[in-house]
């Protein structure tokens, strides 16, 4: 069963088209991450899907029920963790979750027993009680997704929920969104952190200026570049004056990612490039500290797909 | 109608948790309100306190003093030359009247010398006592005339004077336009200060968008008219409690009159509360930013209470702006409230209640329309 279906949905912003006549089918029970540098249209996507946006063209259904036409309804059916963390300092952990679990129709004993329920769930049932301006980043971060998950929705929509936040709590979340897929709710997930995806989601979906260029599990992804090997490059000096450019002139290279003094070449298989690789290092005095080659990922794939890493 | 008193309750909960949000929200306004009062609801005392410089000593200076004594408007003082201008600056007088050496010297021999007035506050508080000195002078001056240099029946003729002047039956009449007028003022500066006040829905909505809860409240079934309703309701009982704190100030501890019923100013209020809560959501929905909605509300605020006299006459304004100060709720509310202290009925304002009434509906459609058209949820700062 479909639980998110988007029909060549168009929507501008002026003279910028954000989302450019996109179509996606989201199962239920999955786990799906959306992927995109900043710009590609996945807020506006997510934002459209909630029903938070109006759409120029085409057709958006949650549930089989249209999202214009039946927006509460839609809405109910919703979670929303956003990517900024949304509560109120002036309320307390419990106080919070009731509060958005209240606009949900919830009430009485049902309520606080979700709300309940929510904050056991995200580790939060010893701070019920207290404010969150005592809370870390990281516990924040976990009331943030109790507000959105105590009405029990069918679909979550997760915007980046790990951001800036330690490995212990990063890897709570990540276990309990696996958890609260096993539980029977579907996903949509969006992050920066190219490892969570992998670890985490089932399907994918790439955007880049407001189209999916490419959809699939992370294996089928990765067959779409099966044909280019990656090299990783460590050179000594960060600030070796490297031309992305320069590089990409190279026969065979189709993308090129600089992080620090680590260069991700991309080049076809069939082109056998490595020696003019190395020589063009050498032949600009930069010193090579470690060459290795690697099988294509999820991340090569996206540097692939859009030419750009996914921080852009 | 259960997600409108969800938000409700929450937003009085998250607001006034914080003990010192019941100052900013609630005294805050009311202490604006409270200080026109005292400046232009208080009238001052109608008494002068008067310092007497004698420089002369002589019998006509004592019969001055005992006439300006004998005037209950008056409180007489002797008092330095020296002293005069300290008593002047911590206001333990209100005018000096100096005395020249040689007055009554001067009166009988009919070059009258003039008398100084030394005062701090100009004509306002001069003119009176001017005027009475002059009469006394005139009179002095045409006894001195008629007597012609006789001493004794100079005397004769000034104490006949003083013993023959007409007997006054004094009626003291209650002057309420004194009252009226303070509290034209005090209503102007009510109504300015409920404006800055409607800024409570403002302000609450604008902090939603800043952290973001506003955003996911528009995830959760709520419609833009529920939220709107929610927190025109909230900003609605906030005032509600303002404008009764006011008017019991008004009445129990400043004692000003305002020359209408209380109930009638309450409705008046009221009526021009929904158009204030109207302006402040219109304000917040075509605001991308705090900085932006603060800056549109000290536009629209300070020239629309100006034009619609608040803060003086409207017929003190050339007659283009008059008519100009009609397209402000302020106007209709303070003719409102003119008309009822003029002893005018219920359908007497009715077209401005409508008309209040008509201005808070606009806006808020407005305001509704802007909201549920808004795009840009999560870019607020």
């Amino acid at each position: 069963m479909n639980i998110v279906r988007m029909d060549q949905v168009t929507k501008s912003f002026g003279d910028i088209t954000a989302v450019d006549k996109m179509s996606l089918d989201i199962e239920e029970g999955e786990i799906f991450g959306l992927l995109g540098p900043n710009g590609a249209g996945k807020s506006t996507a997510i934002n459209m899907i909630t029903g938070l946006l109006h759409f120029d063209k085409g057709s958006i259904s949650v549930l089989g029920s249209d999202v214009k036409k039946e927006k509460m309804k839609t809405k109910g059916y919703i979670g929303i963790v956003p990517q900024e963390v949304a509560i109120y300092e002036e309320l307390t952990s419990l106080e919070n979750v009731k509060f958005f679990a209240s606009l949900y129709g919830l009430k009485g004993n049902e309520l606080e027993a979700a709300a309940l329920e929510a904050l056991e769930f995200t580790g939060l049932s010893e701070n019920a009680k207290k404010f969150p301006k005592t809370f870390s980043g990281g516990m924040k971060r976990r009331l943030n997704i109790a507000c959105a998950i105590a009405h029990k929705p069918k679909l979550i929509i997760m915007d980046e929920p790990t951001v800036g936040i330690d490995p212990q709590s990063r890897n709570h979340i990540l276990q309990s969104v696996k958890k609260l897929n096993e539980q029977g709710s579907t996903i949509i997930y969006t992050s920066h952190y190219m490892e969570e995806v992998e670890e985490i989601c089932s399907r994918i979906a790439i955007m880049d200026h407001g189209k999916v260029i490419a959809l699939g599990t992370c294996k089928e992804l990765e067959d779409l570049i099966s044909d280019r090997n990656i090299v990783l490059i460590t050179v000594m000096d960060l600030l070796s004056g490297i031309k992305e450019d320069d590089i990409k002139q190279i026969p065979g290279v189709d993308a090129v990612e600089i992080e620090e003094n680590i260069i991700k070449i991309s080049s076809f298989r069939e082109v056998s490039n490595m020696d003019k690789i190395i020589n063009y290092f050498t032949s600009n005095g930069i010193s090579i500290k470690s060459l290795e080659s690697k099988m294509p990922d999820l991340e090569a794939v996206f540097l692939a797909m859009t030419g750009r890493k996914l921080r852009d | 109608m259960r997600n409108i008193i969800q938000i409700i309750s929450n937003t009085l909960r998250s607001t006034f948790r914080k003990k010192e949000n019941i100052i900013i929200y609630i005294f805050l306004p009311l202490l604006g309100v409270l200080l026109s009062l005292v400046i232009y609801g208080t009238p001052s005392s109608p008494v002068l306190r008067v310092g007497f410089v004698n420089h002369d000593n002589g019998i006509i200076c004592e019969d001055l003093k005992e006439v300006l004594s004998s005037n209950d408007g008056f409180q007489l003082s002797d008092v330095e030359d020296a002293d005069v201008n300290s008593l002047l600056l911590d206001m333990s007088i209100d005018l000096a009247v100096i005395i020249p050496q040689g007055f009554s010297e001067g009166v009988y021999s009919g070059t009258l010398k003039d008398i100084e007035i030394v005062s701090l506050k100009g004509q306002e508080t001069t003119a009176w006592i001017e005027q009475f000195l002059s009469n006394y002078t005139d009179t002095l001056a045409k006894l001195s005339a008629a007597s012609a240099g006789d001493r004794s029946l100079f005397d004769k003729m000034l104490d006949k004077y003083n013993s023959s002047a007409d007997k006054l039956n004094v009626v003291v009449l209650k002057d309420k336009m004194v009252g009226r007028l303070m509290t034209s003022t005090s209503i102007g500066f009510l109504i300015m200060f409920m404006l800055f006040g409607a800024n409570f829905t403002s302000s609450i909505i604008l902090k939603e968008k800043r952290r973001r809860t506003y955003y996911r409240i528009c995830t959760a079934p709520v419609n833009s008219r529920q939220y709107i309703a929610a927190n025109a309701i909230t900003s609605l009982m906030i005032t509600i409690i303002q404008i009764f704190a006011i008017l019991l100030l008004m009445k129990y501890v400043f004692r000003i009159d305002t020359g209408l019923s209380g109930v009638s100013m309450f409705i008046i209020l009221l009526m021009f509360s929904f158009t204030a809560i109207g302006i402040g959501l219109v304000l917040t929905a075509f605001s991308d930013s705090s900085y932006m909605a603060s800056t549109l509300s000290t536009l629209v605020t300070t020239p629309t209470c100006m034009l619609g006299g608040c803060f003086w006459e409207v017929e003190l304004m050339p007659k283009f702006m008059q008519r100009i100060s009609l397209f402000t709720p302020q106007r209709w509310a303070l003719d409102a409230v003119e008309i009822m202290q003029g002893g005018g009925t219920w359908s007497d304002i009715s077209l401005n209640l409508l008309v209040l009434a008509a201005f808070a509906l606009a806006l808020i459609l407005v305001a509704s329309f802007k909201f549920s058209r808004t795009e840009n949820l999560q870019k607020f700062v």
